[in-house]
């Protein structure tokens, strides 16, 4: 593994290439990210599925509160999905961080290394967002002050609280990665929502039509909203998902100037092997 | 000429970035635009379009009792907007000049009028699939075109061409002022003297090079710790091959390193006006 060699070159870019540079790390990783991000969703699918059941929304035909109802279950879908989006997401987002140094990461690599980062995963993501999911703080601190608290303890596994040892702890680095930072990340957090939500309304349309083909008729019951359209969503909060990656890169480029660090840090190991060498 | 994808044998490496090798050698390197910076210029073009086409139906609505070339109008403005500014503007409507971006071959010429037209009037394709049965349904009627023909286009292709691009052979790329770096000052008076007790006839490689260049510029946006912590992978080696005493500043002794190969080893770097080179910035010889 060369430092300095990444498979996505390590600069400084916008969002809107951002978002235009996942659609290559999703074609050249599709099947693989697919895999990934079905294994993480599929458990929250059912899950969700199975909360929200007495609250699904009736045929739209037979009765006219069909619009409230339906607002009310996807409130409360979206409400669950902030706090289920980084343990869904934990596979792909590993994956991307072994696929940045390597060409086909192994998925057993994958599950080693999530497994190993499960107990702050646990911790954080699980319980300490789900109780600050139900005061809704979650939306200001997980998405807009810290949103890349996931790839902090997947990808730079440092330890839950400091020690002696280790002087760098999760919450330090995710502070001093967003510090000063939030502006920009509450407005690449909006501008998310712009793409993701036309989205979702579009991709639902073209999985609508292609119904309609295949089926032969226009039907636009209950089960389109409670499956079809959730499994759209996961779709778009995969792809949003190699986006947050890319974002992730860019702000430690912009804050922790991290394409030099690699670039020294292969300097240095360079400079050691001459050194050994010579001696 | 010859082009190579983003994920070219060039390193494996996944970008927009594109290169462009010209007959006569010459290489240019592009950025491609994707769909998602190509859809800011779109709703401009969208927008400048509506404009022309109330402010005109509102003015010939007055004039004339009739529809009919109104219509007319609206038809040629809609199909052939892009084509003829494209045309004429040389790969750019009135959104993509906004935006810096410009429509090109594939291999890097400028676009000609058919390959304008063409791929304008082939969008309709890209917006596909059109859900009719949609229209009657509360908001998602909004978004009758769906564009998914275009941006599944876009993902399967490495130029992100949709499938009027692909028809006409022809990509969107971002244009981007080069930046350009001329030799960075050092303010520190500790550096310098460092730099004196380096031995002298150090070669740096020409990676090595790059990466000093490289952090120098961008040293002054981390905060001290940080500026330790890069700076100790390439510092501690080289701090043992100069015999420094340990404790010494890794961030002084690399800016050393930089003032001995790029400012004492040339002084007139600094005397004369700063020689304009693409980053990262190297000495004469060590370019290539």
């Amino acid at each position: 593994m060369q430092l300095d060699q990444t498979r996505i070159p390590i600069r400084e870019r916008s969002y809107l290439e951002l978002l235009d540079l996942a659609l290559h790390i999703v074609r050249r990783h599709g099947m693989a990210l697919l895999f990934l991000n079905a294994l993480g969703a599929a458990p929250w699918f059912v899950f969700n599925f199975w909360v929200l059941k007495p609250y699904a929304p009736h045929d739209v035909s037979s009765d006219s509160s069909f619009a409230s109802d339906l607002f009310e279950y996807y409130a409360m879908m979206a409400c669950l999905l902030v706090w289920e989006l980084p343990m869904a997401s934990a596979f792909a987002t590993r994956y991307l961080g072994l696929a940045l140094f390597v060409d086909r990461p192994r998925l057993g690599n994958v599950f080693v290394d999530v497994f190993k980062s499960l107990p702050q995963l646990v911790i954080v993501q699980l319980v300490l967002r789900g109780i600050l999911t139900l005061f809704c703080v979650t939306w200001l601190v997980m998405f807009w002050l810290w949103p890349h608290m996931n790839e902090i303890i997947l990808l730079e596994r440092n330890p839950l609280f400091r020690g002696r040892s280790q002087p760098i702890s999760t919450f330090s680095r995710c502070g001093s990665l967003h510090a000063y930072s939030s502006g920009e990340l509450l407005s690449r957090w909006l501008m998310s929502l712009l793409v993701a939500i036309p989205w979702v309304a579009m991709l639902f349309l073209a999985m609508l039509f292609l119904q309609t083909m295949v089926t032969g008729e226009f039907h636009f019951g209950a089960s389109i909203w409670v499956l079809m359209l959730p499994v759209v969503i996961w779709m778009v909060i995969g792809y949003f998902n190699v986006v947050r990656f890319l974002g992730y890169l860019d702000l430690r480029i912009r804050r922790e100037g991290w394409e030099v660090e690699l670039r020294m840090r292969a300097e240095g190991a360079r400079l050691q092997q001459e050194m050994e060498l010579e001696l | 000429m010859s082009s190579s994808a983003p994920n070219s044998p060039r390193g494996e490496q996944f970008d927009t970035a594109i290169d462009i090798v010209t007959p006569e050698n010459i290489a240019f390197q592009y950025r491609l635009a994707g769909p998602f910076q190509r859809a800011p210029a779109y709703i401009i073009d969208t927008i400048i379009r509506s404009t022309v086409t109330v402010v005109l139906g509102c003015l010939g609505g007055f004039a004339t009792q009739s529809l009919a070339p109104l219509l007319i109008f609206h038809f040629a403005l809609e199909w052939f907007y892009g084509g003829v500014f494209e045309a004429l503007w040389h790969g750019q409507t009135p959104g993509k000049r906004l935006f810096r971006l410009r429509v090109l071959t594939i291999h890097g010429q400028p676009i000609n009028g058919l390959q304008a037209i063409m791929r304008n009037i082939l969008r309709a394709a890209d917006m596909m699939p059109v859900f009719d049965q949609a229209r009657d349904i509360p908001i998602l009627g909004q978004f009758g075109y769906t564009f998914q023909l275009g941006v599944l286009s876009c993902l399967l292709t490495s130029r992100y061409q949709r499938l009027g691009d692909l028809a006409c052979g022809t990509m969107v790329v971002v244009e981007e002022p080069q930046r350009l770096y001329g030799v960075i000052r050092i303010d520190e008076p500790e550096a310098h003297r460092l730099a004196a007790e380096l031995p002298p006839g150090f070669q740096v490689t020409r990676s090595q090079a790059r990466a000093l260049s490289q952090y120098v510029q961008r040293r002054r946006g981390f905060p001290w710790p940080r500026r330790e912590e890069i700076c100790r992978h390439m510092g501690e080696p080289l701090r043992q091959k100069f015999g420094l005493a340990s404790g010494i500043s890794y961030d002084l002794l690399i800016c050393a390193l930089y003032l001995k190969v790029f400012v004492e080893e040339h002084p007139d770097y600094l005397s004369a006006p700063p020689p304009l080179v693409s980053a990262p910035n190297l000495p004469p010889e060590l370019r290539g």
